[in-house]
């Protein structure tokens, strides 16, 4: 007699294929131009579910002092220069990314973080770069760090189409990131 | 999740697929030394990557993997007569040596030269560090030997096993570089194991089941470190070496051995877990030695006469549901390996990764499939892929505690690497 736990192995056919979960909404913002290029890339593929948000040009005053008050007037300014989007956008977000290349400005990261810890989102950074010891990356790690829950630091871009993807963005025909 | 056709891609590494053609750029483990151990032993039977081979040590002490098959009417050669330097089929006579190149078929007459137009297909094995590697790619590309360090520090300082799993092996490879499941599944077990208890590092997996993680590129293929709280607001990091296509290096526990895996495929629904643990400066222990025997740490106890775990799916992993109910065990199966390969074998004989919902903290599995795929896509195109090289081999996994600020990949560059006679960094 075939135990209960080979038997279940074997049998493939007879799993629900019904969906077993509701999509999350996913905020990509790409910070400085490097990383808002790869946003607007990513924004190309027709991801459902996926907002993209730039932040090209954060707040000014990026030292903000300690304390809740003056972070929270730090984040007010770089919604403001915003128009607002981001911090809306972000609100309705499941989970958040950040993508950024080594050279970007990171004003509003700690901001982004900060809004993320507030709302219980899980933060989760994207370095793109063409190897770990490139020039200026661990200026920009030091900052990203310190602003996500999750770090990765790609080679190429395309990681960041793939990493949507495989967390359930798609596309209307499925296309994905080929 | 993956579309079906990625899930293809990168689950399927038998002749002619993609993920297979990048398996076969690199040196794999076989079988073990103890398999072949005796000139003119048994001819042993293996499959890897969906093909079906002998391997045998000649009279002469010389290794071979060939086609299992003898060239004439296809009788395996298992049952082949190990003798004067070759390996006869039992049905006609035939005899090949360990190139797999025929030298004898006793019905033809040897001025003929009949058998010299007859070559089964063969592979090198080469002997290194208690394993049996081979290298199944085309001979004009085939890399330099490995250099992983436990197969290169001394005999005594070094065990090896290997075990079967029963299903693909990606979704095993997938649980060796995903640290975040450690505090549950293998909960409980840190203090219990003779091989991984007692360390001051097991204390930050208990109290701090939410680690942070972080996932870098590396030369050979990645390193994925998870970072907890320690004291003085400083963090303990746990930074896991992966070297494509399968190879892992886990993070130390105090003075115990460094252990590590790789996932060999025999064929698309089972593979090989391959697993070592070795002392970069000492010898092991007789108790050590004794554990890993018996089945402790990331080894196991098999069904005598295989590599097959004693526990297993057909007697559902010997599962204790009062010890997983009284708290003793949190999945109540006995055991880090067979914790990890029950639940990856109830998975199915090929995850089907259309149907999972990846979290953040899977960016490090998210990042594996991306380099496997990738890489295979680039080999298509005639590119050698990462991992090949043996200084990407000659790496080390690291737990360390560190400031805030410090960034691991600096602060633990040196420790990263395997240098001969140079001690583990670990907590």
């Amino acid at each position: 007699m075939l135990s209960e736990s080979r038997a279940a192995a074997a049998d493939t056919r007879h799993r629900i294929d019904y969906p077993n979960s509701r999509p999350r909404a996913l905020a990509l913002v790409g910070l400085g131009d490097g990383g808002a290029k790869i946003a607007r890339r990513a924004g190309e593929h027709g991801f459902a579910h996926v907002r993209i948000l730039t932040a090209e040009h954060p707040s000014p005053d990026r030292h903000v002092d300690s304390g809740e008050a003056s972070a929270l007037t730090g984040m007010a300014r770089a919604i403001a220069a915003e128009g607002h989007r981001l911090g809306q956008a972000l609100e309705q977000a499941d989970m958040i990314f950040m993508v950024a290349t080594p050279t970007d400005d990171l004003g509003v990261a700690a901001e982004i973080g900060q809004l993320g810890r507030q709302r219980n989102i899980l933060i989760t950074g994207v370095l793109i770069a063409p190897s770990a010891t490139a020039p200026n990356v661990d200026g920009a790690l030091e900052l990203l760090r310190a602003a996500t829950d999750m770090l990765v630091i790609a080679s190429d871009a395309s990681y960041v189409m793939e990493m949507l993807a495989e967390l359930g963005a798609t596309t209307a025909v499925n296309k994905g990131t080929d | 999740m993956l579309r079906a056709e990625q899930n293809e891609l990168v689950t399927r590494t038998g002749p002619g697929t993609a993920m297979g053609e990048l398996f076969r750029r690199y040196w794999i483990p076989a079988l073990l030394a103890e398999e072949l151990a005796d000139r003119d032993c048994p001819p042993v039977r293996v499959k890897l990557l969906s093909e079906r081979l002998i391997a045998f040590r000649d009279t002469q002490g010389r290794l071979g993997l060939m086609d299992e098959f003898c060239a004439h009417r296809g009788v395996s050669l298992w049952f082949g007569r190990n003798e004067e330097s070759g390996l006869r089929c039992p049905y006609h006579g035939w005899k090949y040596d360990v190139t797999g190149q025929c030298v004898e078929v006793p019905s033809e007459p040897e001025e003929s030269g009949f058998c010299k137009r007859i070559k089964l297909k063969s592979y090198p094995l080469v002997e290194r560090g208690g394993v049996l590697w081979t290298y199944m790619g085309p001979p004009d590309t085939q890399p330099p030997l490995p250099e992983y360090e436990f197969a290169t520090v001394p005999a005594k300082q070094t065990f090896v096993s290997k075990r079967l799993q029963e299903c693909n092996y990606l979704q095993a490879m997938e649980g060796g570089i995903d640290s975040s499941h450690v505090s549950f599944l293998h909960r409980g077990a840190l203090n219990q194991d003779p091989l991984f208890k007692g360390a001051k590092g097991n204390q930050y997996n208990l109290r701090d089941a939410q680690p942070k993680f972080e996932v870098v590129e590396s030369d050979g293929g990645l390193l994925i470190g998870a970072r907890r709280n320690a004291e003085n607001g400083n963090y303990y990091w746990r930074i896991t070496q992966w070297v494509m296509p399968f190879f892992t290096v886990i993070p130390p526990r105090g003075d115990h051995p460094i252990h590590g895996h790789f996932w060999v495929p025999i064929d698309d629904e089972n593979c090989w877990a391959w697993s070592y643990d070795y002392h970069p400066t000492r010898e092991l222990t007789a108790v050590e030695l004794q554990a890993m025997k018996d089945g402790h740490g990331v080894h196991v106890k098999y069904v005598p006469g295989t590599y097959r775990p004693a526990q297993n799916k057909d007697n559902d992993y010997l599962m204790d549901r009062r010890a997983q109910k009284e708290g003793r065990s949190f999945s109540g199966i006995d055991g880090f390996a067979m914790q990890d390969a029950s639940v990856q074998e109830s998975m199915g004989p090929i995850q089907d990764r259309t149907k999972e919902n990846l979290v953040s903290t899977d960016n490090g599995i998210i990042m594996a499939r991306h380099r496997l795929m990738k890489a295979a896509k680039a080999l298509e195109k005639g590119i050698e892929p990462p991992g090949r090289d043996p200084v990407t081999h000659r790496v080390r996994s690291v737990s360390v505690i560190l400031p805030p600020d410090v960034a691991f990949k600096d602060a633990a560059k040196e420790a990263l690497k395997a240098q001969a006679g140079v001690a583990h960094t670990s907590v």
